[in-house]
């Protein structure tokens, strides 16, 4: 554990704890920033998904746009779907009048005018009634040819109006998507500050809070022993507990290399006590 | 025909062609009903002739001197003959209706020539003022008819 920790602080222990402070407050201005740029993206990412909804009809209710996005590529296509609603309802108005499209009005007419014009043979002859009914259509039919020949505008601006919507929705979209690319970019970013913030802050804690006598390398002396299968004498099994680890009795005073910040004192006593052993008086003679 | 000459149909034009066809219709009908009354009259007399003859084996058939064959046969003639009757005097019926038809149709646009078509042209007008045509008309009736039921 002291040698995972000594490299995961590796770079920071030449500095000194002020220039360290003084990253970590760095390190917290810039996240700091990133969140709030991130804050941004959502809220802009945000406004373009309502937009290409309301664009495709998948809702009816506009996106609520801010100073930001005013006179941008969403205002754009807000602006061209309420133009391409006006287009539609126009258009819905006259197939709804006239029911009949185009084409079957041409044909209906031909097929009426043929009715009326073409020679009868004694034996297949048709009735006044069927005649009046033909010429009442054929005339009104001639008036919705010439509405539909009035109004040709009406589904030239509604194509129109539609092919601009689905440029500028696809615009909205790629954009959408850089947007995604930039939030993932900055949550990215975001994490590794965060990291190394937290780093710095683990660091930072670990240097104010560490003990005066930090933990001693590893003594291979005392491994061979120990693996030898010998005992631990009290005064070193005393200094384990001190110090977390074995160190040599004569230089466990010795000055250590980081900067102290602080003195803490060991609650534990350094000597073992040991009363005499309590015997019956008869055993003791 | 192109949308642009079915827009260039008037009224009165198309009134006389209507006319033209009914008059030519109309100077068919006499020889035509001619045709079908000398039909007729050979039908009814055939069919008169097969019914006595079919009555008289009849009649005679109770003194066991007739076959039976005979009779059949002679019934076989008269139901033919019968038939034939009837569709010719349904086809001279016809062209009767057709001459009457005729002559009604042909006086009624010839009064509409004169530019008394108005009637006729009473849902155009409706269409041409930004009214609902017709079909759309008919469209909202069977809706509402379906509605109710």
């Amino acid at each position: 554990m002291s040698s995972k920790s000594s490299s995961l602080f590796a770079d920071l222990q030449q500095k000194e704890t002020s220039e360290v402070e003084a990253m970590y407050e760095t390190s917290l201005a810039q996240l700091s920033a990133t969140e709030s740029q991130l804050l941004e993206l959502y809220k802009k990412k945000k406004i373009h998904s309502e937009t290409i909804k309301f664009a495709v009809s998948k809702t009816l209710q506009a996106p609520k746009l801010d100073q930001e996005t005013q006179g941008d590529l969403v205002e754009l296509a807000i602006e061209q779907k309420a133009d391409f609603d006006a287009c539609l309802a126009r258009r819905d108005a006259l197939v709804e009048r006239l029911v009949l499209p185009r084409h079957r009005v041409l044909h209906t007419m031909g097929d009426f005018y043929e009715k009326l014009t073409a020679p009868l043979t004694p034996s297949d002859s048709t009735s006044l009634a069927n005649e009046m009914e033909y010429f009442s259509r054929f005339f009104e039919l001639q008036a919705i040819l010439e509405i539909y020949t009035e109004e040709k505008d009406v589904q030239s601006s509604l194509h129109r109006a539609r092919t601009n919507l689905l440029e500028t929705v696809k615009a909205v979209n790629k954009n959408d998507r850089r947007l995604a690319q930039l939030i993932n970019q900055h949550r990215s970013g975001a994490k590794a500050q965060r990291m190394e913030a937290g780093r710095l802050k683990a660091y930072l804690e670990k240097v104010n809070a560490a003990p005066v006598n930090p933990v001693p390398e590893p003594n291979p002396e005392v491994n061979e022993r120990l693996l030898a299968g010998e005992a631990l004498t009290m005064e070193e099994f005393a200094s384990m507990l001190e110090h977390g680890g074995l160190t040599e009795l004569e230089t466990s005073n010795a000055p250590s290399s980081k900067p102290k910040q602080r003195q803490k004192k060991s609650m534990r006593t350094s000597q073992p006590r040991r009363g005499q052993r309590q015997t019956s008086p008869r055993k003791r003679d | 025909m192109q949308a642009r000459e079915l827009l260039s149909v008037l009224p009165a034009d198309l009134i006389k062609s209507i006319l033209a066809r009914r008059e030519k219709l109309a100077a068919q009908l006499p020889k035509e009903l001619e045709l079908r009354q000398e039909e007729n009259d050979r039908a009814f007399q055939l069919a008169k002739a097969s019914r006595e003859e079919l009555k008289a084996l009849q009649a005679e058939s109770s003194n066991s001197k007739v076959n039976e064959e005979d009779i059949l046969k002679a019934q076989h003639t008269y139901d033919e003959n019968e038939q034939f009757r009837r569709r010719s005097a349904s086809r001279l019926q016809t062209i009767k209706n057709n001459i009457s038809d005729c002559q009604e149709a042909i006086s009624f646009w010839q009064q509409l020539a004169d530019g008394e078509w108005g009637h006729l042209l009473e849902d155009a007008e409706r269409v041409r003022v930004g009214g609902a045509s017709s079909y759309s008309e008919a469209k909202r009736l069977n809706s509402e008819k379906e509605e109710r039921a």
